[in-house]
């Protein structure tokens, strides 16, 4: 049996890929996003930012955590566990969407 | 016998050169004459298909209203300080106005054409019509001929913008007629409007009426005859034209120099603080319209070359008006 999941649902070998009505902008280190559906605003700070860039629908959680845990030395499984729950939340104000 | 729906003994049509763009408006004379208030310093435009159109209707009643709102879904994209609501309807790329049953407005940006609608006798009828639903749809038809809004008072000094930005109550106007007393060029009270070109980032004036509170009032002396004056119904503060109380000039064009974010403190003496741009683009952010997306983008990418162009500070205002013009001319030379 095929398990459907809803696009707002991210696990780690889901691939998120930004939503097409989110404006975007970066200045130095934090991206705003301008989400249109909401009306709402976010900034994401360095490490959230790069993030954001990686989610291009190509990539799953697990191999984004990969990266950045090598970019910033920073132990895998934290890393692992703090971009799963920033992307759950980015998914939750619908900037993001899961893929696969 | 009933009287007709729509109530206009006669409609005229002025229209104004805004940016090189031709902007027509049309409506009844006391309407013509709101609006001329705070346009009248834009020169007169002799093109017979103007870019922009706004027609302004008086009716009846609400029943009667000659706006109406588009079917479909519609997004809250606004909720105007006077009440009200401002929708977009993606499908159509529209935007509809409505504030009580008084006035509706319905826009369509693309196309330029604007239609509002004010029902017969409501006090506040013609301030509403000639201000939020002249200003929004303006800012909205703009916007997609790349021309980006700017909430902020606008002063010049030798070419270069020193532009104040700030919700209500951070002190714009205060600060705005501090400097235009002290020689510097006005660009506009609350609003401008940010373009590209060549050479970077350009700031266009707005140079609209000046909205004052009683308490700015009480600080300038030659403005304390705007006391004794009826205030406008609707309108929560006072008006007066720059041209009329300083020998102040429009800068229509400058380039940005520096940006900064006043706030009152109760304090002696003013500080101005370096602020980060990052900072600086949350604050600016709320600008944008979350309209149609490709224009919206344009919008926020042009606030951000503003703050890469200009150096930011916050602003602590103090009680030393005077010590402002020397603070703040630094930043503009």
């Amino acid at each position: 049996m095929i398990e459907r999941r809803s696009p707002e649902v991210i696990g780690l070998d889901g691939r998120p890929r930004r939503r097409e009505r989110v404006l975007t902008q970066r200045l130095t280190g934090t991206v705003v996003l301008l989400n249109l559906e909401n009306g709402q605003y976010y900034a994401l700070n360095e490490v959230g930012s790069r993030v954001w860039e990686m989610c291009d629908g190509t990539r799953s959680v697990a191999k984004l955590a990969s990266i950045l845990s090598s970019e910033y030395a920073v132990p895998h499984e934290s890393c692992q566990a703090d971009v799963l729950g920033l992307l759950q939340d980015l998914a939750s104000e619908k900037l993001v969407v899961a893929e696969g | 016998m009933r009287s007709p729906p729509v109530v206009e003994a006669s409609s005229l049509t002025h229209t104004y050169s805004l940016y090189g763009l031709g902007v027509a408006v049309s409506g009844d004379a006391a309407l013509l004459a709101a609006l001329n208030s705070r346009l009248r310093q834009m020169p007169p435009d002799g093109a017979t298909a103007p870019a922009l159109a706004f027609e302004f209707q008086t009716v009846r009643d609400a029943a009667n209203h000659t706006v109406e709102k588009p079917r479909g879904p519609g997004r809250l994209v606004y909720e105007p300080k006077v009440g009200g609501q401002v929708l977009h309807f993606d499908s159509r790329d529209q935007l509809y106005i409505e504030i009580g049953e008084r006035v509706r407005a319905l826009c369509d940006p693309a196309g330029g054409h604007t239609r509002v609608s004010i029902v017969q006798g409501a006090g506040d009828g013609l301030w509403l019509a000639s201000h939020p639903l002249l200003t929004l749809p303006l800012m909205e038809a703009l916007k997609r001929r790349g021309l980006y809004s700017l909430h902020a008072a606008g002063l010049s000094l030798n070419g270069r913008a020193l532009l104040l930005a700030g919700g209500r109550g951070a002190g714009k106007s205060t600060l705005a007629i501090t400097l235009l007393r002290a020689g510097f060029g006005f660009l506009g009270d609350d609003i401008v409007f940010l373009s590209r070109d060549d050479d970077g980032l350009r700031v266009s004036a707005f140079p609209d009426e000046i909205d004052v509170t009683d308490e700015t009032v009480k600080l300038f002396p030659e403005l304390r005859h705007l006391a004794d004056r009826p205030r406008t119904p609707g309108s929560p503060k006072r008006q007066f034209r720059a041209e009329d109380v300083y020998r102040s000039n429009v800068v229509w064009e400058s380039r940005p120099a520096a940006l900064v974010f006043p706030g009152v403190a109760d304090s002696d003496s003013s500080r101005l603080e370096p602020m980060d741009r990052d900072e600086a683009l949350l604050e600016l952010a709320p600008n944008v319209l979350l309209t149609e997306p490709s224009s919206s983008q344009a919008h926020l990418d042009a606030l951000a070359q503003l703050i890469r162009e200009s150096e930011c500070y916050r602003l602590r205002t103090g009680r030393d008006l005077d010590a402002l013009p020397r603070l703040l001319r630094g930043l503009a030379e």
